[in-house]
């Protein structure tokens, strides 16, 4: 009987922990799984195309870089409970929030352009022309924010996110060899040596596990959904949680390409969409859904990055828990960065090709000081208390910081001259 | 002309919140130590870098 009442204990503690865990849950998985948004699914697929299951071992090395970072973000909001514009103004002045501010507005109106170029590209797969595509975007995203409730958002972005492990199928489907992605795939090696394409492959990669605007939507995330002190601990498991699935998201892809098109030079994600699709028209479409999903989800984050930033520091009611009439500012922002993003995708001859690469080159110069402000912030003893970083964290924090900021500068700087690494 | 008359409205409110901010904002609140000092100097010096960068990269492609 004894026995029979610790284990009725045991699993009501762990359901009311489960049930916790679900109502404090969100920021860090959906900025996670968004973190693979349709330019990371076009890398994923690249890098499995070019070195089959070869660099799997790099992707889930990219866990814990990908969770330091962000924990990071959640402690200082859930502190501060300030988003990480408004932090940064706060503690280094105006000239650095501007350029923050405004660097963060011209990223993320790019990347959600890129965003649109995905999700096109994905519908064009099953015929939906362009205009139809970008309309049913902006209407469902318009959709999401309108009814005035974080709670609702964060539901409808969740579902979303698990639309991406459409992915986890379409892998099995392709009947990947299990012996080989444990014999080559989990054993760090550089197929090739390490040259000037690896090292390129090596530095996508970790350019798409890191991108500025993450930080900021986490933040802001953390701060409208009402997390304090005591919800970090949830913070950190949503974060790990995050991490992981994206990353094994990521591996899947990996695998998918790295069974069926080995050998295939792949530049967009819609190409090996349009691939897969001539040898199984499934586990096409399902890349091709895949696509869109990653696309979608990079939008709904991206958008509300920009408007949540400028809300914090126009001093504007920046909250989805508000009414359109009650943040007006807000939403417009919100839909003018959306509906213009959409639109350029569908002027004829639109330099989308430039804009991508533009995009790697305008992040870096975002990330690393979004980064190195982190750090500094972590480190502000009378602001951060007992949250303040610990030695560990910052040699940690600091060593993987040092390595995003050289990655993705000489990725940055390999689409400004393509042969620099070659 | 009252539409062009609230447009200046709004830009001059506009204008009035962004120095507003910067008169918030006037004084960074983190303390200046010397690791801050150097980590700001740093990152001023990589951003001069990558806009020379940048700068060379455009007029390269427009005389070319």
């Amino acid at each position: 009987m004894n026995f029979i009442t610790q284990l009725y204990y045991q699993y009501r503690r762990i359901w009311k922990a489960i049930m916790l865990y679900l109502a404090l849950s969100g920021p860090g998985l959906v900025v996670m799984i968004a973190d693979n948004d349709a330019g990371g699914i076009t890398t994923y697929a690249a890098t499995g195309a070019k070195y089959g299951y070869n660099l799997i071992w790099f992707l889930i090395i990219l866990v814990p870089v990908a969770y330091y970072v962000q924990e990071m973000t959640v402690r200082l909001g859930a502190v501060t409970k300030r988003g990480h514009a408004e932090a940064i103004f706060d503690a280094f002045g105006s000239f650095w929030g501007w350029f923050s501010l405004i660097d963060l507005m011209i990223l993320d109106w790019l990347t959600l352009v890129t965003e649109f170029i995905g999700m096109t590209a994905a519908m064009r797969i099953f015929g939906v022309p362009e205009w139809l595509t970008v309309l049913a975007v902006c209407l469902l995203m318009g959709l999401m924010v309108v009814n005035g409730r974080y709670w609702t958002w964060e539901k409808i972005a969740l579902a979303f996110c698990f639309l991406n492990l459409i992915y986890i199928p379409a892998a099995f489907m392709v009947h990947p060899s299990i012996a080989q992605i444990m014999k080559v795939g989990l054993v760090p090696n550089f197929p090739g040596g390490f040259n000037g394409d690896l090292f390129f492959f090596l530095m996508a990669n970790i350019g798409t596990t890191i991108a500025p605007w993450m930080l900021f939507f986490q933040q802001s995330s953390v701060v409208d959904k009402g997390m304090t002190e005591k919800d970090i601990p949830w913070g950190r498991v949503d974060t790990w949680l995050g991490a992981w699935v994206t990353i094994i998201v990521a591996v899947f892809i990996v695998v998918l390409t790295g069974t069926v098109l080995i050998g295939v030079e792949i530049n967009d994600a819609a190409q090996a969409s349009q691939a897969l699709w001539q040898k199984d028209r499934y586990v096409g479409a399902m890349m091709a859904i895949g696509l869109f999903d990653a696309g979608l989800l990079g939008a709904i984050c991206i958008s509300l990055a920009s408007s949540w930033a400028f809300g914090e520091i126009f001093g504007w009611a920046h909250s989805l828990n508000t009414k359109i009439k009650e943040a007006p500012w807000f939403y417009a922002n919100y839909f003018f960065t959306l509906v213009t993003a959409g639109l350029v995708v569908l002027i004829p001859g639109a330099p989308l090709v430039l804009i991508t690469l533009f995009v790697q080159v305008v992040a870096v110069t975002l990330l690393p000081a979004a980064l190195v402000f982190l750090i500094l912030l972590l480190n502000d003893k009378p602001t951060m208390g007992e949250y303040c970083n610990s030695l560990f964290q910052n040699v940690v924090g600091g060593a993987i910081v040092i390595v995003i900021i050289f990655l993705s500068t000489c990725y940055g700087l390999s689409a400004l001259f393509p042969h620099l690494f070659q | 002309m009252p539409l062009i008359k609230s447009i200046e409205t709004s830009i001059a409110g506009h204008v009035e919140k962004i120095r507003e901010v910067n008169r918030r904002y006037a004084t960074p609140r983190i303390k200046m130590s010397s690791a801050v000092r150097i980590s700001l100097l740093t990152l001023r010096i990589y951003l001069f870098v990558l806009v020379g960068l940048l700068a060379y990269k455009f007029i390269t492609v427009l005389t070319q």
